[in-house]
């Protein structure tokens, strides 16, 4: 039991890869590692799918990806409205670097997202997404009404949500990624063959996907909301 | 377990940045491209369809134009050759009765003449047998002065006839 515990406290740290020499050694943890695979992986296939589009008469390949990228163009739309165009790419990039994160487990890499600090790195950039956009659309002063929105009461709510929104995004990713982790390993050290790989199917592959879906789905209801007209 | 590095998260932060500028040209430029591009042929299409359509209705109404002003003249040429055949027939007939009324009156003179020229002939005829039997009986020849006087008495005898 003993043995079973320090492995699994080993596997929930954020090991160092390698230190970079430079300012007095800047640490790259494994994640980041991983991080850069998952990128390598995505650039790659990015490549290789729109190497050759075309207008008329597209392949089965680019008509999923036509419609993978319209589906998201629609979401995003319905979701922020008519400044929609300048958001849909980073969303679409936030949406495939944790989709395919949260799912690498699969592949025996430990996922970046159950690094907190990974996925801390994602709320700060979702934090100033949302609120870069509410002063970039409505002006500084508007930007700052919209604290005020839908009263005046809820100002102090709204001003905690700046820290909260990041937090809890933070936080949900991590632990759900971890949670699937930890439990993931528990089942390989106790029923090595076969079991891993059912569980799998739901804590890796569908946990995984779901937390992408809440991640970007909130992020582009929030920055909806700081921008969004009333009707 | 619940440490933040902060090498980490300004990895993770440059990475997305990265990630996204890349995917952005790579990915969402390129695919939303060729659905713009896909958008706007599509339109292209329906206009020149649109257009299309407005010159054949342009050209239909062209024609039928032309067709009901072809039947109109048609309509015109025919009554022409009508009237005109008409007027010939009647210019024909008319001649042809001319014609034969001038047959029948030239047969008609023709026939008073040779009447007349037999008549003379059987008055001459019928005067000299008068003579001849006159002759016989006054048992001489007629001179000049008798003939006149048998002309004479035939021609009376001829109005009287």
């Amino acid at each position: 039991m003993d043995a079973f515990k320090e492995m699994l406290l080993e596997e929930l740290g954020t090991p160092t890869a390698f230190t970079i020499p430079l300012l007095g050694g800047i640490d790259v943890s494994q994640s980041v590692v991983v991080s850069w695979i998952v990128m390598a992986v995505l650039i790659v296939a990015a490549l290789c799918l729109t190497r050759n589009l075309k207008v008329e008469h597209p392949g089965k390949v680019q008509m999923g990806l036509e419609s993978a990228v319209q589906f998201l163009n629609g979401f995003v739309e319905a979701n922020i409205g008519e400044h929609w165009r300048a958001f849909a790419p980073w969303l679409g990039t936030v949406a495939l670097y944790i989709g395919f994160a949260n799912i690498i487990g699969i592949f025996g890499f430990a996922p970046p997202t159950k690094d907190v600090s990974v996925t801390a790195g994602l709320a700060i950039l979702s934090m100033l997404l949302i609120y870069g956009s509410q002063f970039r659309y409505n002006g500084l002063l508007g930007g700052l009404k919209r604290f005020a929105e839908p009263m005046p009461l809820l100002l102090p709510i709204n001003l905690m949500e700046v820290a909260i929104r990041p937090l809890a995004l933070c936080m949900r990713l991590f632990g759900n990624v971890l949670g699937a982790f930890i439990i993931m390993e528990m089942l390989k050290f106790v029923a090595p063959i076969l079991f891993p790989a059912v569980f799998s199917i739901y804590f890796d592959l569908f946990d995984g996907l779901i937390q992408t879906v809440v991640f970007v789905f909130l992020t582009t209801q929030f920055v909806g909301e700081g921008i969004k007209e009333e009707e | 377990m619940l440490e933040f590095h902060l090498s980490t998260i300004v990895f993770t932060i440059i990475n997305l940045l990265v990630l996204y500028a890349i995917l952005r040209k790579v990915l969402f430029g390129r695919v939303n491209d060729i659905l713009e591009q896909r958008a706007n042929l599509v339109q292209q299409e329906i206009e020149s369809a649109q257009q299309g359509n407005r010159q054949a209705q342009e050209l239909k109404a062209e024609y039928e134009g032309k067709l009901t002003d072809a039947r109109q003249e048609a309509a015109k040429i025919v009554s022409d050759a009508q009237i005109r055949a008409q007027r010939v027939y009647e210019g024909k007939v008319a001649e042809a009765q001319g014609e034969a009324q001038r047959l029948r009156q030239e047969a008609q003179a023709q026939i008073a003449t040779e009447r007349e020229t037999m008549l003379q002939g059987a008055r001459k005829e019928v005067a000299s047998l008068a003579l001849l039997a006159a002759a016989k009986v006054a048992g001489r020849s007629m001179d000049a002065d008798d003939k006149s006087f048998v002309d004479e008495f035939l021609s009376e005898v001829g109005e009287q006839g």
